[in-house]
């Protein structure tokens, strides 16, 4: 619960100096050493030329502005159903190192990075969410980054709650792996707010999700967060098979059920292991280890490797099953996945991601 | 600098520390020059009272080799190492662009002489076209290690980074044994093999010799009555189902369904890629009015639900 990431190193591009958040971080990080720098560009060809540049730059932290648009689209992916789901890139990167992570790739600046022109989220959210008043959206800080990992230094999601409760047309969700919620709950609950976990099995967590949390202490957090009032959510995401997985995620969907009040679950995601190609030598570099590459994972429509389809198929069953012993009217949803799998699975295929918006959307109805 | 005529006894060709060349063909350079003589004189320098190549390995040898008396040079007098190889470089780098292996002999080079691994990321590899990574300088510094046996097949078949990339995963023991697989094959199916391997080496946690000396591949290593290609490519084929054993009994019921059912041979039915869509693809050829006809006709004979349904639902559950 306690075991906070704190950088070895900030640095502060010049301009962003004199932003309350910066002195906020500043203060919080006590003894860490700081250095002021005029072009982040310099710190970040730095890091890139050195060994591992992902685990160095988790060590470090960049405190810069954004100066594009905070708010996008989540990309999803070609040829698979989408969510319409939009994504606030406050912070990004993350200091946890999962083997599977797609930002090892993604990513050109390796850096953990606050963005602390937090004005301009409120200025862009604001005429984003007017343009789309006559919709529910569906928004969340956790592409990414991880929504959390970094709220004790920012206090980031009191800002984000604040906002977010008074908008009746956005649903709002911190999406996490962490147990630091200690900010975010000092918020009174709102039902346009969720929490949520990327949840796995233990294995993979222990295994392939390096400096996150266990899984029971997830969903010890997670319980704080429905006692307090928040509605929840959990993501299987990436489930990963392995000699063993159907015991593995049997346990922890129990554990979920077992743990957490199923009528405050707004949602559950599942998504299979899936990645760029370009992302497999990067596993393999850094993490040698691991044997996740070696599964039947076949190239998909959109170029990256997953499960040959009748093996995602299994994984999905196989969980719905374990959730739907208990409860069959929690919604769940595919992320990144075909139309076949939705109607194999669920036996409903979305015409497309506003149909499946609305139908993660619509319990929350009352909050428009 | 300075050219001066050296006499080709007096030159040390034992003392390699700028050499980044080994493999290379003379032939074509001692046709070259024995027509119209050497155009460009190679560089030397002096250490300890010897002279010492700094470019011009191949030029040397093949003037060695027209058992020449003496070669014209110019000398380069400097006396720290890696300034003079710095010259050797930048020397080669205008007249050409470097193989893998020169590559990779750079770099083991420039840090012999001194400068640091960040330093060559930094500085050095854009200039060899080399991204500019540890990974990249790490890679490099794996192929320069390679036994001569691997890098003189390198060399040979032109084998390109995506390829040697896997190939320094392998221990020398195991390149020994893939060596004759990889050489009949183009570069696509030698990827395909080091790659598929190294997985099922990983996947099942053992040595990929054991994976190689496996009975059904040993027994194609022992057919007698097939060429190299033909093994290497029943090799590969096999070492490709044992990576993806469901997508193959997935591939296998499809082709048992459509025996069954009597799927006439002329007209090609295809699952989409692995399985991933809905999607099949049907296609045939026709010359004349009266084929095109005839394939229709033996189409027709599935165009009823119990005909067809079978084939598109075939899964290796189904067979069972």
């Amino acid at each position: 619960m306690n075991n906070f990431y704190f950088p070895k190193k900030i640095y502060i591009e010049k301009t962003s100096l004199h932003f309350p958040l910066t002195e906020k971080i500043l203060e919080r990080a006590g003894h860490i050493p700081f250095e002021i720098i005029a072009d982040k560009q310099d710190v970040i060809s730095e890091i890139n030329m050195q060994r591992d540049p992902m685990s160095i730059g988790k060590e470090t932290l960049l405190i810069t502005q954004q100066r594009g648009e905070f708010v996008k689209p989540c990309p999803c992916t070609p040829g698979y159903v989408g969510c319409n789901y939009f994504i606030v890139n406050a912070d990004i990167n993350c200091p946890l190192d999962c083997t599977y992570c797609i930002l090892q790739n993604y990513l050109d600046n390796p850096l953990i990075t606050v963005h602390v022109n937090t004005e301009d989220i409120w200025r862009q959210m604001d005429h984003f969410l007017s343009k789309h008043r006559h919709h529910t959206l569906r928004i969340g800080t956790g592409e990414l980054g991880d929504s959390l990992v970094l709220d004790h230094l920012t206090d980031r999601s009191q800002g984000l709650i604040g906002y977010f409760r008074e908008k009746k047309n956005a649903l709002f969700e911190l999406k996490t792996k962490t147990t630091n919620i200690t900010n975010a709950l000092v918020c009174p609950p709102s039902e346009n707010i969720v929490f949520a976990w990327s949840l796995n099995s233990e294995k993979v967590a222990r295994e392939e999700e390096k400096g996150a949390p266990s899984v029971a202490d997830r969903l010890e957090a997670a319980h704080q967060a429905v006692k307090r009032g928040y509605k929840v959510a959990f993501h299987f995401d990436p489930i990963i098979r392995y000699p063993g997985w159907e015991e593995g995620y049997a346990e922890v969907v129990d554990h979920m059920l077992l743990t957490i009040d199923t009528h405050r679950i707004a949602w559950i995601s599942l998504g299979s292991l899936r990645f760029p190609s370009s992302l497999k030598d990067v596993i393999r570099e850094r993490f040698p280890q691991s044997r996740i590459l070696y599964e039947e994972l076949i190239r998909g429509r959109d170029g990256k490797f997953r499960y040959f389809k009748p093996l995602r198929i299994q994984l999905y069953k196989t969980l719905i099953e374990f959730i739907q012993k208990t409860r069959t009217d929690i919604p769940v949803y595919f992320c990144m996945e075909s139309g076949e799998v939705w109607k194999e699975v669920l036996k409903k295929e979305p015409k497309g991601k506003e149909e499946v918006a609305t139908y993660l959307s619509l319990p929350f109805g009352e909050c428009r | 600098m300075r050219s001066e005529n050296i006499q080709l006894d007096h030159i040390n060709v034992q003392d390699e520390r700028y050499r980044i060349s080994y493999y290379f063909d003379l032939e074509a350079l001692i046709h070259s020059i024995r027509r119209i003589g050497l155009i460009h004189p190679p560089v030397v320098t002096h250490r300890n009272g010897e002279i010492l190549i700094v470019t011009g390995w191949k030029r040397i040898l093949a003037c060695q080799s027209l058992s020449h008396f003496s070669i014209p040079c110019c000398v380069f007098e400097e006396g720290n190492d890696l300034n003079v190889f710095r010259l050797g470089l930048e020397e080669n780098r205008t007249f050409r662009s470097f193989t893998i292996l020169e590559k990779a002999e750079i770099v083991k080079r420039l840090i012999r002489f001194g400068v640091s691994e960040k330093v060559v990321v930094r500085d050095y590899l854009s200039l060899l076209a080399i991204p500019q990574t540890m990974n990249h300088l790490d890679t490099y510094l794996r192929i320069v290690s390679l036994e001569p046996e691997t890098k003189e097949f390198v060399h040979e078949k032109g084998v390109g980074f995506p390829v040697l990339k896997l190939l320094v995963f392998y221990s020398e023991e195991e390149r020994r044994i893939l060596l004759p697989l990889l050489r009949p094959l183009g570069q696509n199916k030698q990827q395909d093999l080091l790659r598929n391997l190294l997985e099922i080496s990983k996947r099942d946690g053992i040595p990929a010799r054991d994976v190689l000396g496996a009975e059904d591949i040993q027994e194609i290593s022992a057919k007698e009555n097939l060429s190299p290609l033909q093994i290497a490519e029943q090799i590969r084929n096999l070492v490709l189902r044992k990576r993806y054993p469901t997508l193959f009994a997935w591939k296998d019921a499809f082709e048992t369904q459509k025996k069954a059912l009597g799927w006439p041979v002329d007209i090609r039915i295809e699952p989409s890629p692995n399985f991933e869509d809905e999607e099949f693809t049907v296609h045939f050829s026709f010359k004349t009015f009266d084929e095109y006809m005839e394939r229709l006709a033996k189409l027709n004979v599935f165009a009823s639900q119990e005909k067809i349904v079978p084939l598109l639902r075939s899964s290796p559950d189904r067979n069972e």
